[in-house]
């Protein structure tokens, strides 16, 4: 979370940082403060987060709500490679809905999503494949999640099971 | 200057007798910035507490008409001056830095104003010079006595015994350790119930003692008067020996002997006829040793927390 | 007529986002705060002017109303403030890159030194006499003050210690120079030759000190505004400034950014020296720090790191400095007696505990929405 945000920075701020160099925000050597905005303020409707204005330090809102513009700015920033860890952790359950369709809605447009998470149903909501690690070990590989139950997949993760090293090696 | 004129220099007792002299406030600014770094505070008030206390040094030292009651004087100011800086930070919660300067402005302009107040000039303000010992027997020893034991100011010996006062502080005592703690780790300590910003506020007292003793030994030993510019970024040399040592008392006190060696040798080159450089630029010396010190501290501390890195630099 | 009704609705909507209640009510406490730490310096100052005077009602009534009697008094407060605004704004830049370089001390004496060498030397004339001198100053205290900023991103050299030993450096050998190598024999005293009159700059007002200085130094306020927070570079140096870690994870090159910002800031007080010389000096004679570096960091802080504030802080202080040197001319007191003001209300001020914001908003909360259940003290943050 630390790195995450600037608490002093607005909201503006910190949901702009990524992209404060593409073009399309810079005249010259100034910054577009009104596509900005209209960014930060596009990003803090599709994340429903909660604030009183652009303007105000991130540090007025909740952890939830940061972790939302933290999502909410890599997604949106995302060129081709997405890695996510613990995207929703502390996020409350509506929000994580909404940031599980970005993720979704990411992947139909064809980018790649690293997605590194302890909560199996977030996996399986959104993941195809997946590694399973054990104590740093790779324990699994799985090319089709659906086919697999939570039993299974728990049995892995706890390391009671594991592939044979060549198929898991593959 | 020729070589043997350079080397003549080095030969005479008078020039190590110099360096003692000069590296005493440099050794209690080190180690006032040592006590307060150990806790975490990088004390950037210790030049101005530096200032306070030799003016308190020479004011006491002449209305008492005692030399000591004037260094207890000085010792006294450092202290409140270290209370002043422990009281903004810690119940404050002002930056450290901000104070630092606050408090350096502070005592700047209250000296001169108070030499005003008294005297109607801003310079300086006469002070009662310590008696220097002289120690029987060992000052008969060829050089070492006549460096080390004849009219040497007692503050020297003292700075020498802080030294080692502190390494036993922090190896030995629970103060010591406390004072480790909270500097390493504020919410550990405090989670073990250790009541870190008293712990910081004895720390940042001492540190500010030691600054008291190294002021009142620039007006009462090293001259005997108060000068307005006479602390000239001693405070901030010992801050950087400090670095330099790393936290170590003993490295600590060497490197600012060093700095002080770098100060006898400018200001006894000044003295020679013949030697051609300006005093202005031998000035600047002591300055540019320092600021060479912490680079090469900092270069080989670099290379240490990035060996893979610096291994590559080398190959290239 | 319809643009027009689109551009007030968009002015309408920017305020609003500028200035929602809490945003206001936090500035109203900022200010009030600091109203009230300019006050208790005011009252320690009172006492000590008490302490020492044969006549405190004399040497007070100087001190407050002195700057105000006349328009050349005050247009000595606007000379006053015209080196503490470039100060300020060259702090503000530091700080906000989130470092203490103090080498915008020597970096005042460097550009002062250079810019009134080049004036004599280069023997200009017309606009390039002084477009030319202050040019040559800045960028050599940017040279210099490039060493420690790099020092500090490349091997985190204190980049406190170091600039504080640059100051020194530069300061003798600017003292042996003007000393030994352009001493003019002339002026019986350790002084460069007199700086040209092409290279003077005029007066703004009659009978006073006030030079076109002070609108370039207006001007740097605003371009110090627009570079920090209108464009990208402004941006990555806020960012850095605030939280490295954070800015390295969203790409930014946080050793560049704090770089330029330490080489920005010097390169203003370069500036600053330069315009002082060039200004309100005969010749260049200055044999110690002129200390302006460490007014500045602290007219920064009282403007809370805003650019645009800065001119109205140095205002203040260039107020406290004419009203204390009245007072030192005709009375008994020392105008020292600033300093101890100055100190008092930079730690005040700085402090995150003196009647903090969080303290009063819960004050204030309580008083006046009692029925509404509010979070207690300080609660407002915690969420955070």
């Amino acid at each position: 979370m630390k790195d995450g945000v600037d608490l002093d920075g607005s909201l503006v701020d910190n949901a702009t940082a990524a992209i404060r160099d593409d073009r399309q925000f810079n005249i010259g050597p100034f910054q577009s403060d009104r596509k900005l905005d209209a960014y930060a303020k596009r990003l803090a409707e599709r994340y429903e987060v909660r604030h009183e204005s652009l303007r105000e330090p991130i540090r007025h809102l909740s952890g939830g709500n940061m972790q939302k513009v933290v999502c909410g700015r890599e997604i949106s920033a995302c060129k081709t490679v997405l890695i996510a860890d613990q995207p929703t952790r502390g996020v409350d359950v509506g929000s994580v809905r909404t940031i599980h369709d970005h993720i979704e809605l990411l992947r139909q447009h064809g980018k790649a999503i690293l997605l590194i998470s302890s909560d199996l149903s977030e996996i399986r909501t959104l993941c195809r494949r997946a590694i399973v690690l054990h104590q740093g070990e790779i324990v699994a590989h799985i090319d089709d999640l659906a086919a697999y139950t939570e039993e299974e997949l728990g049995l892995y993760m706890l390391g009671l099971k594991r592939q044979r090293t060549t198929e898991a090696g593959s | 200057m020729t070589m043997r004129e350079f080397l003549q220099l080095f030969a005479t007792p008078e020039f190590y007798a110099m360096i003692l002299q000069l590296a005493t406030p440099l050794v209690f600014a080190a180690l006032a910035a040592l006590v307060s770094n150990k806790a975490g505070v990088l004390n950037i008030g210790i030049e101005g507490a530096m200032v306070s206390a030799a003016l308190a040094a020479a004011l006491f030292s002449t209305l008492t008409g005692s030399a000591m009651l004037g260094v207890l004087a000085g010792v006294f100011a450092g202290i409140l001056m270290g209370l002043f800086f422990a009281f903004c930070t810690v119940r404050l919660r002002t930056n450290h830095i901000l104070v630092g300067i606050a408090t350096n402005i502070l005592a700047a302009g209250l000296s001169v104003f108070v030499v005003y107040a008294i005297t109607g000039n801003k310079s300086d303000y006469p002070g009662i010079a310590m008696t220097p010992w002289n120690v029987p027997l060992l000052k008969d020893i060829p050089l070492i006595g006549e460096v080390f034991f004849t009219e040497v100011n007692p503050l020297v010996y003292l700075a020498i015994v802080a030294v080692f006062a502190v390494r036993f502080l922090f190896r030995r005592t629970v103060l010591g350790v406390r004072i480790l703690a909270v500097g390493k780790n504020e919410a550990a300590a405090a989670s073990v119930g250790i009541s870190t910003d008293r712990v910081k506020t004895i720390a940042l007292l001492i540190a500010g003692g030691l600054a008291g003793f190294g002021g009142a030994y620039l007006s009462l030993g090293y001259m005997s008067s108060f000068n307005t510019g006479m602390v000239a970024g001693r405070g901030f040399i010992g801050i950087a020996a400090e670095a330099i040592g790393a936290g170590n008392p003993v490295a600590t006190a060497l490197f600012a002997v060093l700095f002080g060696a770098v100060n006898a040798f400018s200001l006894a080159a000044q003295t020679f006829p013949s030697f051609t450089i300006p005093y202005e630029l031998l000035n600047t010396l002591p300055y540019l040793t320092t600021t060479a010190g912490l680079v090469i501290y900092s270069v080989i501390r670099y290379r240490k927390l990035h060996p893979r890195l610096a291994k590559k630099e080398i190959k290239q | 007529m319809k643009r027009l009704s689109a551009f007030v609705s968009r002015l309408c909507s920017w305020f609003k986002s500028q200035f929602t209640s809490r945003h206001l009510l936090t500035a109203l406490i900022e200010g009030g705060r600091t109203l009230i730490a300019i006050l208790i310096a005011y009252l320690v100052a009172f006492a000590v002017i008490g302490f020492v005077s044969d006549d405190p009602e004399m040497a007070i009534r100087w001190f407050v109303f002195g700057p105000l009697s006349s328009p050349t008094e005050f247009g000595e407060v606007l000379k006053n403030a015209t080196p503490l605004l470039f100060a300020g704004i060259a702090a503000c830049l530091i700080i906000k890159g989130g470092n203490f370089n103090m080498f915008t001390e020597g970096a005042f004496y460097a550009g002062g030194l250079i810019a009134a060498l080049a004036a004599i030397y280069f023997d200009l004339s017309g606009i390039l006499a002084i477009i030319i001198p202050l040019a040559c100053g800045t960028l050599a205290a940017m040279l210099i003050g490039y060493i420690p900023a790099k020092l500090k991103a490349k091997y985190e050299v204190n980049e406190f210690v170091s600039s504080i030993m640059f100051n020194f450096i530069v300061m003798w050998i600017g003292v042996w120079l003007i000393s030994n190598v352009v001493i003019d024999v002339t002026s019986g005293d350790n002084a460069t030759a007199p700086i040209p009159d092409a290279s003077r700059l005029r007066i703004l007002f009659e009978n006073t000190n006030v030079t076109t200085g002070l609108l370039i130094a207006l001007g740097v306020a605003v371009v110090a505004y627009l570079y920090m927070f209108r464009t990208r570079f402004g941006f990555r140096l806020r960012m850095t400034g605030d939280n490295k870690a954070f800015a390295r994870s969203v790409g930014i090159d946080v050793g560049r950014a704090g770089v330029s910002s330490q080489i920005l800031g010097i390169g203003v007080a370069g500036l600053g020296g330069g315009l002082a010389i060039l200004a309100n000096y005969h010749r260049f004679n200055w044999k110690t720090l002129p200390g302006f570096g460490f007014d500045g960091f602290m007219v920064a802080i009282i403007a809370k790191n805003r650019p645009l504030l800065v001119p109205f802080a140095a205002l203040f202080i260039g107020y406290l400095r004419s009203g204390a040197d009245l007072m030192a001319f005709n009375t008994d007191v020392a105008q020292e007696v600033v300093q101890i003001i100055q100190g008092l209300i930079l730690i005040l001020v700085a402090s995150e505990a003196f009647f903090s914001s969080a303290w009063f908003r819960g004050v204030i909360a309580k008083r006046m929405f009692r029925r509404k259940q509010l979070a207690p003290v300080g609660g407002v943050d915690d969420h955070a």
